[in-house]
């Protein structure tokens, strides 16, 4: 995802001059798919808030590096999807809900979401992993090949848990979410 | 529309909340390039965080400390020296930093799960599936490898028992690398890996498969009691051994023998760590998008002391080994705060935490342990 090119362009520059209009257009633009892809990895309202969070903070501090002829959304999607990971592997050592299965926790938030619902429901049997690339895939539309360079991974390692975690994720939905 | 453009729960809600937070930070910046007096951005800072925290609870108890968080002559760029005698282990996303008192750091690259020997002349750490002990200058000892991927060691009061994870197993091996066992096969189970040595002892207190609290004598392999629990995500010793926090759900203080000594007030009381020397015990509260460090104290733990607060998260806290100072990892703003426990000294900051252990932006840096003088 590219954000809207020239005006995400022209947001930077000004941010990096001071504007906070132009920072407070950065962050409208970025938030809800930045808390999305989150809340999907992680599946909990308080950590996908903090993590978001915690990713506009981040770009605040290196503001100044950044390189404004490249665009905003990868590089806060890279902070954002590895610190899911991150928050995810450790709950899922953790298991810090105590016997609540995952799903439920998940649905606790807002029942009136059922589409939302369900997709959590179904992407918390996977692994953070799977998680990850299928949101950065489906909801943020990145290509297999942008995928492997936000996380680091080999293609064909991105694309064999892209094919797994869909193959699972139908199984366990009744349906394509794609 | 697709499943995917459907908002998030509470994506809409946190909106506004994070925006502040961003604006904080963003307002009070320093741009790196540019060169300028630093006080209009100290003044900022000061009126952003003195304003939140005069608006929110523990209103003006917290203030004087946050005054000295934001005041420039206290603030530092990096963590140049650590104020209390001791050094610091740090989890960082490169491997493990050891911080000297001096503010020396050096890097065991690829070591994850740190813990201090007693003494602090060891260390255990995990790569992978291979648990490891060497000393803080690099040095390995012995590397014991098992199936599963290794985590979490913590070692016993003497140094001679090192409890781990292994998968979902919870093992123990002596202190030289031998003797591996298995102590719960799943020691993980549907809840947390929680474990903690009680000192002076070989007893270790865990949360079984079956949401089960255990103390069990590791040496004789015997149940010294169990209870029903839930939610637990810590357990802390007291350095006596006499009292053993357990945090998460409903937060309480046991004797040895598993009675409840105390419950804490309701409400997120992690993380939390008892003092090094009586049973005094530092929490991090959190409420409405922000976090306080409290100290509870007296009977029933009825007196607390509110020593800071700010916006987000805190991450971690550690008391200094002479008690004097507390030190937590503000998460959201990427500074860890150290804390003077008593009056007389200012609060001292270091900045940029992720950038002085090369953290990168996309993990965190985490504290896990200052130890030994």
């Amino acid at each position: 995802m590219e954000g809207s090119g020239a005006d995400e362009r022209a947001w930077i520059r000004r941010a990096q001059e001071g504007s906070t209009s132009a920072m407070e257009a950065l962050f409208r633009h970025h938030w809800g798919r930045a808390y999305r892809a989150a809340y999907l990895v992680v599946h909990d309202a308080a950590a996908a808030e903090d993590i978001a969070q915690e990713g506009f903070l981040a770009a605040v501090r290196n503001l100044d590096r950044f390189d404004r002829r490249r665009p905003f959304g990868p590089w806060l999607h890279r902070i954002v999807v590895n610190r899911a990971i991150d928050w995810a592997r450790a709950r899922t050592l953790r298991r810090e809900t105590g016997g609540v299965p995952l799903e439920l926790v998940a649905g606790d938030d807002e029942p009136g979401n059922p589409h939302a619902r369900t997709l959590a429901e179904g992407l918390a049997g996977l692994s953070p992993e799977h998680r990850a690339v299928i949101v950065l895939r489906h909801l943020l539309e990145y290509t297999p090949g942008e995928i492997a360079g936000l996380l680091g991974l080999p293609r064909g390692t991105v694309n064999s848990r892209l094919r797994r975690g869909l193959d699972e994720l139908r199984d366990r939905l009744g349906e394509d979410i794609r | 529309m697709t499943p995917w453009d459907e908002a998030a729960p509470g994506e809409h809600e946190a909106e506004d909340r994070g925006w502040r937070v961003v604006r904080a930070a963003f307002v009070t910046r320093e741009p790196a390039p540019r060169k300028r007096s630093r006080w209009p951005f100290v003044a900022a800072a000061a009126a952003a965080v003195v304003a939140a925290a005069a608006l929110s609870p523990p209103g003006h108890a917290v203030l004087g400390s946050i005054r000295d968080a934001v005041r420039g002559e206290a603030t530092t760029d990096t963590l140049t020296s650590l104020p209390a005698p001791g050094r610091l282990l740090v989890a960082a996303q490169a491997g493990t930093w050891v911080v000297q008192q001096d503010g020396s750091k050096r890097l065991l690259s690829g070591y994850a799960d740190p813990a201090w020997s007693p003494q602090g002349l060891y260390l255990a750490a995990a790569r992978g599936n291979t648990l490891v002990a060497m000393e803080p200058n690099g040095r390995v000892h012995w590397t014991l490898a098992r199936s599963g991927p290794v985590g979490l060691p913590a070692w016993s009061y003497e140094g001679f028992r090192i409890a781990y994870l292994a998968g979902q197993a919870l093992r123990i091996v002596n202190g030289d690398g031998t003797g591996d066992h298995v102590l719960a096969p799943n020691g993980v189970g549907a809840g947390l890996p929680a474990f903690a040595w009680r000192p002076g002892t070989h007893q270790l207190a865990y949360r079984n498969a079956k949401d089960e609290l255990v103390l069990v004598d590791v040496d004789r392999n015997r149940i010294l009691w169990r209870r029903p629990t839930a939610g637990v995500e810590q357990l802390r010793w007291s350095a006596d051994g006499r009292r053993l926090l357990v945090s998460g759900g409903r937060s309480v203080v046991l004797d040895p023998a598993g009675r409840t000594l105390a419950a804490l007030p309701d409400g997120r009381q992690l993380p939390a760590a008892f003092a090094p020397r009586g049973h005094e015990i530092a929490v991090v509260t959190s409420t409405q998008g922000r976090s306080t460090v409290v100290v509870r104290s007296g009977p029933g733990y009825r007196s607390e002391r509110a020593l800071f607060s700010g916006p987000g998260t805190f991450g971690g806290i550690a008391w200094s080994p002479d008690g004097r100072w507390l030190l937590v990892d503000w998460r959201t703003a990427d500074q860890w705060v150290f804390i003077p426990t008593r009056r007389g000294r200012r609060v001292v900051t270091a900045a940029h935490v992720g950038r002085i252990f090369d953290s990168g932006p996309e993990h965190y840096a985490t504290l896990a342990g200052w130890c030994c003088p």
